[in-house]
């Protein structure tokens, strides 16, 4: 491997106070990178929070089962 | 969906962001309802084919009824069951626009079952988003004709019998035996590579429409947490594991 290629950096965001806690992105996150979280948002559900933001290989998977369109995934 | 393609999302490409073809607003679907991923398949590939200023939606019946406030683009409501009548009158004195309707299993196979097999066997140039989640969202859960046998729902408390309420109808097979029925096909959305199979699904049948091919259908096997009674993740794994049994996935025609 070439250690001085730049490997591709991604950043996921999530909208918190549009989500509604189903939880299909968390089951689908390949890190393990994705939890509920402890408060509850304004529509009363716990929300999806990112555990380790450099931790994100970009697969997408939780952009793709998001239902409420909370998830974006940017390629820094 | 921005830069990347469906049969390859290429990891280098990817670049996941909100489509245009969806409004700011949120939708008012219940946690884990299968309706809000379609919506955003559907606006993907309205924007990936660059239809936008050319689409009329005809939305149904259903949970899906306020489709207008969702989707960045033209939609029309038709009464229950009605929308391959109403896409049929729209596209035939509009042919330059791109014409679908997007319908529940109460609404395409109960109340209007008839409008469907007719406008499919005179081959309309129109596209149907058909959502299958085996029951009546809207109101709350009731037996659908796709509900499956044993299936427990409002109005079937003890399970679906075939004695009184029939078989579970194969809508993509029934269609797939007329000939004027050009495209169909029938995905699901419980993973996140079942969900990018049904967007290229999706975007084989408006690009059917687009050159005139005539009647295309796209069943979508989804999630109805609500109707069904069960946690959002329990539902996917339901419509995952059982649904697909009988209702199995994949392209069933295209001439
Ligand atoms: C003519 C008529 N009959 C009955 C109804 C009541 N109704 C509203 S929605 C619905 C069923 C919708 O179920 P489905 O098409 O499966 O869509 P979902 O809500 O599951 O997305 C029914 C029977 C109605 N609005 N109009
Ligand atoms: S899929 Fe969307 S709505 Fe569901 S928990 Fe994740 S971010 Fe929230
Ligand atoms: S009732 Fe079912 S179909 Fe309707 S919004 Fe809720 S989960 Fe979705």
């Amino acid at each position: 491997m070439n250690k001085t290629k730049s490997k591709n950096k991604f950043i996921v965001k999530i909208e918190t106070k549009n989500c509604k806690g189903c939880r299909l992105c968390i089951v689908y996150c390949q890190k393990k990178n994705l939890k509920l979280s402890e408060k509850i948002n304004h529509l009363g559900y716990k929300y999806c929070e990112v555990i380790d933001y450099s931790n994100c290989n970009g697969c997408g998977a939780c952009y793709l089962m998001c239902p409420e369109y909370c998830v974006e995934i940017y390629k820094e | 969906m921005e830069k990347i393609s469906s049969e390859n999302p290429s990891i280098e490409k990817t670049k996941f962001i909100k489509s245009k073809g969806l409004k700011d607003k949120p939708h008012n679907y219940c946690p884990g309802c299968g309706h809000g991923i379609v919506h955003r398949l559907v606006a993907e590939v309205v924007e990936e084919l660059g239809i936008r200023e050319k689409v009329i939606a005809v939305a149904p019946v259903g949970c899906a009824v306020f489709a207008y406030d969702y989707w960045n683009f033209d939609v029309t409501e038709a009464p229950h069951g009605r929308p391959p009548a109403v896409a049929t009158g729209i596209k035939r004195i509009l042919p330059e626009n791109f014409v679908f309707t997007y319908q529940g299993d109460g609404d395409l196979a109960a109340i209007g079952a008839a409008e469907l097999i007719h406008a499919a066997n005179r081959s309309e140039n129109i596209t149907i988003i058909f959502v299958n989640n085996t029951v009546y969202g809207m109101t709350s859960g009731q037996m659908a004709p796709t509900t499956l046998l044993g299936q427990k729902t409002l109005t079937t408390p003890h399970g679906r019998e075939v004695l009184r309420d029939g078989y579970p109808i194969k809508v993509c097979e029934l269609i797939s035996v007329l000939d004027g029925a050009r495209y169909v096909a029938r995905g699901s959305v419980t993973t996140p590579k079942n969900v990018l199979t049904t967007k290229s699904y999706i975007k084989k049948a408006f690009l059917n429409q687009i050159e005139n091919k005539g009647f295309s259908i796209v069943e979508i096997l989804s999630m109805c947490p609500a109707g069904l009674d069960m946690e959002p993740l329990e539902t996917m794994e339901w419509v995952d594991k059982e649904l697909i049994k009988y209702f199995p996935l994949g392209v069933v025609k295209d001439v």
